[in-house]
């Protein structure tokens, strides 16, 4: 047989094993859009429980389905006491959960069975099929038979029977699904049974062909993960099929290990590791989406339900100066124990800063941030042993390392996202963990990577600072926290900040207002990374010697937990959060009596604190500060008050003179308190108008107050024949698979027009818009705006040439104010770039003043700036196109695209969206509007096309167009023609 | 160019400055780290980097060229005696007229709580023992034990609070949580804070190259050569190593078997690989611990008929690759050596690994209570001392002996410091100490200054298994050729 051969059918027991595993992830994921990281775990449980029965005299053959039946009930509760109560939390903080899950499982197995390995009872006869040099056993092969046949039953079961679709559709849209009849929390309880069943099954089989260990069990798993994502997480038989691809790379890679070149490093362990990582990336970039139209919810991100509490100037300065004092006097104040914990924390601190930057703020979910604390880590190692570099020098090589590999994995983000990429990057943690730290040109191959001792300066000369004193050392990391810290909270309320949060609210429409969804992307990588090779590289300061060990991929998993009990999109609570867990390790120095307990007490902290706080610890601090607010404001009045008030206006000034952007709350506050100049709005028919260029009333005169605006009823006159076109679309054809959506479709939108387009459902008018914009590709046609040709173009490039667009389902940025929303739409104008956000530069500072200004103007317009500092979350839907519309207005844009802006309003609201619209063509601007209200389209428009089964039937004035036959036909049917019987 | 690029030039040029500048004011003189200088062999590591230490008659020791540091080694004051009341009172960091504090981190959590979680039962027996005789001097001992869960960086933080003057402790015994030690002993800081780390257990070979660390054990090295040397001796032509490559203490064997190897054929252990991985056709693999098979491993994994095979596994690994359908096993009829390291000599190893065992060795430095060992006083005290203290604990662990010995090594160098008790004064006595406690193979060990490599003899066991675990059988006794080698 050749060789090769041999190499497949040693697959077999690793594809045994992940089939059976990948299966109950699948089931999990498919029923209830949950990423299960205690699968493993749940294995265990019931193999552990079997064995107990075997051990008393139980027949294996009884166990067995008693175990299934226990791994079920096991799912049930997780489902129940976890699941349940994150759901509102979103997919993360479910996942979250799972690890925590995983923690109490294993502490619970080592407490009541030991952590020795144990002889599980065999299930399958004993022996094996003799292949090569090694072989197969029974049991793995049973193994591997088992999950096949489940595979099958499963497949089956999802596929053909009711529940199954029922289960399936309460997972796709549970409230949906409630109208039908279905229960949505009785179908995700009934998956996760499904689940823990499966899991049962895997763990009593494997451990029969393995060794009952209560922490080997959860590493084995993760193949799994790996094989479900290459089957797509939701698909069955693509489980098994991801199986079969994993199982292979660990059967046959090593088969390579004497080919020249490829031998170098398929030879190496970890190896098969690496080739899987390397696969997985592939097919995420090949299978994933350039842009989506999804929002955080899809992503699996909650951040917070609050709106956000307005941070007013004066508690900002009166922390940051307690903070200080405290910073200075603490070293001199604690017990030496603690003052490492605080190194610690500091860490911690910056690990999970990085996860809010990308998980919280981007919606990029990473499980694999320890790889790059690592990378960093050992780089430092590096330069420190060969080029003699040492702190600070050796952070910024340690911290560039680590950002650059964090851009190279964010090359496949840029196609994935959500829970896939979750499972992307816990794939490249475990590479790095398995092959790149144990490579010995990373310094750690003999086992650790250590760096000469640290110091600055010479001994004896001036200055010399010791860097393994312990106070010392907390200085220069405060230090570093301050700034790192200082810099991102420059960056949340800056452009650069606001792109972060509209790529993750919907990345449809940040690339519609010219964000660059990719390049922001990597950007979040680059500084998500760069601050976790911060961490990094003060982690090895902070010891001089590292081990790979101390950077395996379980640790990812803690870091996201600390990032997620902080509240994902804060990063007060990263810190406070990252206290929390550093404060873990002083408790168990403290108390003795926890010794052989800190698995336990590690997983139920986490547990409880996910349970009780599920906002985090940010959520926490919110309920406190308004409480400690009405304190404050009680204690304000007296001595004390005046105290207070003094040191708060000396605090204040030195703000000032330092700058605006590190106090962005009191801008807001300003605007809070602002008496905002009674001006008539939109909605009354007038119009206050921006006197920038862009405003004109159509005759050429710039228009400077609202009276000179003409009133609604007064409709310009646009001649097509002497206008210049400022959009024109071309015989568009679009099609998806075998179905032609669009088909040879032609408009064009003069300058200072409304233009209409209309047809009945389905007819094509979104895709259609789609096209012209870039977020398709047409199979023909040619797209032009102001007269170049974009049709290569991508979205945010044919943005910044002048168009904005509104979306017929929302798209507006949940987790920003109504005030945010607009700033967002300001980018395409801001002229500072990321490093000068960072520092918050004079230019940052002048252009944020511009896209304030900017936006409380069409804040005023509009009139929504009563509640500009509203979060968008919960206000009524009439104000929310109107802040959509908003958004596109604060573009600047000459043509405004406006996909059925009167979707879901009433009569009253549709009669002041038309008042906005007629307005804004008196601002110089260009309408192309989609719209099923023909009164609303009648009233507006100046000219109409009409769309029907992707064809252009009709065009024309609208009074026209409502009277072609053509048109009346598509909409209401051909005339029948009764005969005379 | 616009001023907005100029700026950035400009910009990008003061901070290329500033970072030359950064980095010229850290470029001290290279210096070597701590692991460079181990794995070069060096016994004379010093405090100073580049400065070799040198051991002055009185005790004195000299850190480096004009600096030197008296540690106080002189002649015990008038009245001082060994007796309570008398003893001197605080004499050290750490002393006191009654109580020595002791602190020591231990693994009684996590992955490695089963093969290490005893140790801490077996130190309470000896400090049990010798406070219930009245301490030491008239002096208790006192210990802080904190679990680590054998996390390394949790385990460096503690141990470093514990090297902290302020920490009032005095030393740290046995030091079961060797991650943690790993890493302070690399970074220098034992060495800096002069804090005595007395009967370790020799995993790692920084613990023997560190003047203020005293092992116990045989080291991984010494273990690797032994083998070598051994089966060599023995007529065996061919060599062989699988040894787990995510532990540290895999690839110190791995390292020091190939040189050994290298030294007694002239060759490296075919398909020797510096990136430890495992070939094709190759006779030393390194593994990954966690997987549910090692079924490709074993096909690549092709020793010679006859060849030794080394085992340097953690349990779970090495009873993973021993049930793998073809992994080299002792009754194989292509007459295999299967050896393995000390921390396979557990009962629970031998009983879960059943017949796939039979015939395998396994070494271990001290005496297990087994066959003629069973009747020594020493292994009868000790075994009784650890069941008094947990009737549960695994008196077959060697790692829990190991415990037992070191604090029994501890004990007694503080009994011959006598009652003026100094770090320094315990250095000096440890560093011209011959210590036979009755529980190693090797009897005396002993240490001198700038050599801790005292232990240098180990004897192989025959795991039994015909159809029930029937006990182990003993084997030959063998040294060390070359203690003092370190990797080699």
């Amino acid at each position: 047989m050749p060789k090769i051969f041999v190499y497949i059918l040693l697959s077999v027991p690793f594809i045994g094993a992940y089939a059976m595993f990948s299966l109950g992830i699948s089931v999990i994921y498919r029923a209830s859009r949950v990423l299960n990281l205690a699968h493993g775990a749940m294995a265990m449980i019931p193999a552990y429980l079997a064995y107990s029965m075997v051990k008393v005299g139980v027949p294996v053959l009884v166990a067995l389905p008693i175990a299934v039946l226990s791994g079920a009930l096991l799912g049930v509760g997780v489902e129940r006491v976890f699941v349940r109560r994150l759901r509102a939390q979103g997919p993360t903080a479910q996942t979250v959960g799972t690890v925590a899950v995983t923690g109490l499982l294993i502490a619970v197995a080592v407490k009541v069975w030991g952590s020795t390995p144990l002889l599980a009872p065999q299930v399958f006869p004993k022996g094996a099929i003799h292949i090569g040099a090694s072989g197969v056993r029974y049991g793995e092969l049973g193994l591997f038979g088992v999950a096949v046949v489940v595979s099958v039953a499963a497949f089956a079961f999802f596929r053909f029977t009711d529940y199954g679709l029922a289960m399936r559709g309460a997972a796709q849209n549970r409230r949906a699904a409630a109208l039908m009849g279905i229960d949505p929390d009785a179908a995700a309880a009934a998956a996760w049974a499904m689940g823990g069943g499966l899991a049962a099954l895997a763990g009593v089989l494997l451990a029969a062909v393995t060794n009952l260990d209560p922490f080997i069990l959860s590493l084995q798993v993760l193949p799994a993960f790996v094989a479900a994502l290459i089957g797509g997480l939701e698909s069955l038989p693509g489980a098994l099929w991801g199986s079969t691809i994993a199982g292979l790379c660990f059967g046959v890679v090593p088969f390579f290990s004497s080919t020249p070149i490829i031998g170098a490093v398929a030879g190496q362990s970890g190896s098969p590791q690496l080739a899987l990582t390397v696969l997985v990336l592939i097919i995420m970039g090949l299978r994933g989406r350039r842009i989506s139209g999804a929002d955080a919810a899809e992503s699996g991100l909650a951040i917070s339900n609050r709106p956000p509490r307005p941070v007013r100037a004066r508690s900002m300065g009166r922390a940051m100066l307690v903070g200080a004092i405290v910073i200075a006097i603490w070293p001199w104040l604690v017990p030496f124990s603690l003052l490492g914990t605080s190194l610690t924390w500091i860490q911690l601190s910056l690990v999970a800063a990085s996860l809010v930057i990308l998980t919280g703020w981007v919606g990029q979910i990473s499980l694999g941030q320890a790889s790059f604390v690592g990378i960093s880590a050992l780089v430092t190692g590096l330069v420190s042993r060969g080029w003699g570099f040492a702190f600070p020098a050796s952070t910024l090589v340690g911290a560039a390392a680590a950002g650059i590999a964090a851009v190279l994995l964010g090359v496949v983000a840029l196609r994935v996202r959500g829970l896939y990429l979750a499972v992307a990057t816990l794939i490249f943690a475990w590479m790095c963990d398995t092959f790149l730290f144990r490579t010995s040109w990373l310094g750690a191959g003999s086992g650790s990577s250590t760096i000469p001792r640290q110091h600055l300066g010479r001994p004896g000369a001036m200055p010399f600072i010791d860097l393994t004193d312990r106070r010392t050392l907390f200085y220069l990391f405060a230090t570093v926290l301050a700034l790192v810290l200082f810099a991102l909270a420059n960056l949340r309320n800056t452009k650069t900040g606001r792109a972060f949060f509209a790529v993750r609210g919907s990345e449809m429409a940040a690339a519609a207002l010219g964000i660059d969804v990719v390049r922001t992307k990597l950007i979040a990588f680059a500084i998500a990374g760069c601050v976790a090779g911060v961490a990094g590289n003060l982690f090895m300061v902070n010891l001089g010697s590292v081990e790979p060990s101390q950077f395996m991929f379980t640790v990812s998993l803690q870091f996201l937990a600390i990032a997620v009990v902080g509240g994902l999109g804060s990063l007060g609570g990263a810190v406070a959060a990252g206290a929390l867990f550093a404060g873990l390790d002083e408790l168990f120095f403290r108390v003795s009596a926890l010794a052989g307990w800190l698995d336990v007490v590690s997983a139920a902290l986490l547990a409880i604190v996910l349970l009780a706080y599920p906002g985090g610890i940010a959520a926490v601090f919110e309920t406190a500060a308004h409480f400690g607010d009405s304190v404050v404001a009680r204690l304000s009045r007296g001595p004390a008050g005046a105290a207070l008030r003094a040191v708060d206006r000396s605090v204040s000034a030195a703000f000032r003179r330092a700058g605006l952007l590190a106090r962005p709350a009191m801008r807001h506050a300003r605007l809070r308190r602002r008496k905002l100049a009674s001006e008539p709005v939109l909605a009354e028919g007038l119009l206050a108008v921006d006197t920038s260029a862009s405003s004109s009333n159509g005759n050429g005169h710039k228009v400077n107050s609202v009276s000179e605006l003409r009133i609604k009823g007064e409709r310009p006159v646009v001649d097509r024949a002497t206008t210049d076109a400022v959009l024109e679309a071309k015989g568009i054809v679009v099609r998806f698979g075998g179905l032609t959506a669009v088909n040879d479709a032609s408009l064009a939108v003069h300058r200072g027009e409304i233009t209409g387009l209309i047809g009945p459902n389905g007819a094509g008018k979104t895709t259609f818009f789609n096209a012209i914009l870039g977020l398709n590709s047409p199979a023909a046609g040619r797209v032009f705006m102001y007269g170049k040709d974009v049709t290569a173009e991508p979205p945010h490039l044919r943005a910044r040439m002048g168009v904005a667009r509104t979306f017929q389902v929302l798209q507006l940025f949940n987790e920003l104010t109504v005030f945010e929303n607009l700033l967002v739409a300001t980018h395409l104008h801001n002229r500072a770039g990321v490093f000068s956000n960072l520092i918050a530069s004079p230019r940052t500072v002048a252009a944020e003043k511009d896209a304030r200004e900017r936006s409380r103007e069409i804040l005023h317009l509009l009139g929504l700036q009563d509640i500009a500092h509203q979060s968008v979350r919960g206000l009524p839907f009439g104000i929310l196109r109107t802040v959509e519309l908003g958004r596109a207005l604060v573009t600047g844009a000459q043509l405004v695209m406006l996909d059925e802006p009167a979707s879901g309003l009433n009569n009253a609201e549709t009669d002041r969206l038309s008042q906005i619209v007629a307005g804004i063509r008196d601002l110089g601007v260009s309408v192309l509007l989609i719209e099923h209200d023909v009164r609303m389209v009648t009233e507006v428009c100046d000219y109409v096309y009409v769309l029907d089964q992707g064809r252009m039937i009709a065009d024309g004035p609208s009074h026209e167009v409502q009277r072609n036959p053509a048109v009346i036909a598509a909409y209401l049917g051909e005339p029948v023609v009764m005969s005379d019987a | 160019m616009s001023r907005g690029t100029w700026g950035k030039i400009i910009a990008g040029f003061v901070a290329g400055a500033l970072f030359g500048v950064i980095s010229a004011v850290q470029i001290v003189p290279r210096a070597k780290t701590r692991t460079e200088l181990i794995s070069q062999g060096s016994q004379r590591v010093s405090n100073s980097p580049g400065a070799a230490p040198s051991v002055l008659p009185s005790g004195v020791i000299s850190t480096g060229p004009g600096v030197t540091n008296v540690l106080g080694v002189g002649p015990v004051p008038q009245g001082v005696l060994c007796a309570p009341g008398h003893n001197g009172g605080a004499t050290d960091v750490g002393v006191t007229a009654t109580t020595i504090n002791l602190a020591t981190t231990v693994v009684r959590s996590g992955i490695g709580a089963a093969f290490l979680g005893d140790v801490q039962f077996a130190m309470e027996a000896v400090k049990n023992k010798v406070n219930a005789a009245g301490g030491i001097c008239g002096r208790r001992l006192v210990i802080r034990y904190v679990d680590d869960g054998w996390d390394p960086t949790r385990g460096a933080q503690y141990l470093g609070n514990f090297l902290n003057r302020g920490s009032g402790i005095f030393a740290i015994p046995v030091a079961p949580s060797s991650e943690g030690l790993n890493i302070v002993i690399n970074h220098g800081d034992v060495d800096r804070a002069a804090v005595p780390v007395i009967g370790t257990d020799g995993m790692l070979i920084n613990q023997y190259t560190d003047p203020w660390v005293w092992p116990v054990a045989v080291s991984t090295a010494s273990t690797a050569r032994i083998m070598a040397k051994h089966a060599h001796d023995m007529g065996v032509k061919n060599f062989s190593i699988v040894f787990d490559k995510n532990y540290k203490f895999g690839q110190e064997a791995a390292a020091a078997f190939n040189n050994e190897v290298k030294r007694l054929t002239g060759n490296n252990v075919p398909g020797f690989d510096p990136n430890n991985g495992c070939n094709k056709g190759t006779s030393y693999c390194g593994v990954v611990a966690g997987q549910s098979t090692y079924g490709t491993e074993v096909q690549n994994f092709q020793p010679r008929a006859g060849a030794l095979v080394a085992m340097f596994l953690e349990p779970a690994t090495a009873l993973q690759w021993m049930a793998t359908t073809g992994a080299p096993t002792a009754s194989s009829s292509s007459g295999y050596h299967v050896w393995g390291a000390q921390p396979l000599f557990t009962r629970d190893f031998a009983v879960n690994c059943q017949a796939a065992c039979d015939g395998m060795w396994v070494w271990t430095g001290y005496k297990p209570p087994i066959e003629n060992y069973a009747n020594d006083p020493a292994v009868r005290t000790f075994q009784s001392d650890l069941a008094k203290t947990n009737p549960q604990a695994d008196y077959y662990n060697a790692f829990a002996e190991g415990g037992y010995e070191g604090m029994e090594l501890l004990v007694r160098a503080l009994q011959q410091v006598g009652p003026y008790l100094t770090r320094a004064r315990l250095r000096a006595v440890l560093d011209s100490m011959q210590f036979s406690s009755g529980l190693t193979l090797q009897s005396p060990i002993g240490w001198r200054a700038g050599n801790h490599f005292s232990n240098w003899t180990m004897q192989g066991f025959a795991i039994q298994y015909k159809g029930t675990f029937g006990g182990w059988r003993g084997q030959d006794m063998v040294r060390d050729p070359s203690p003092t080698l370190g990797k080699g």
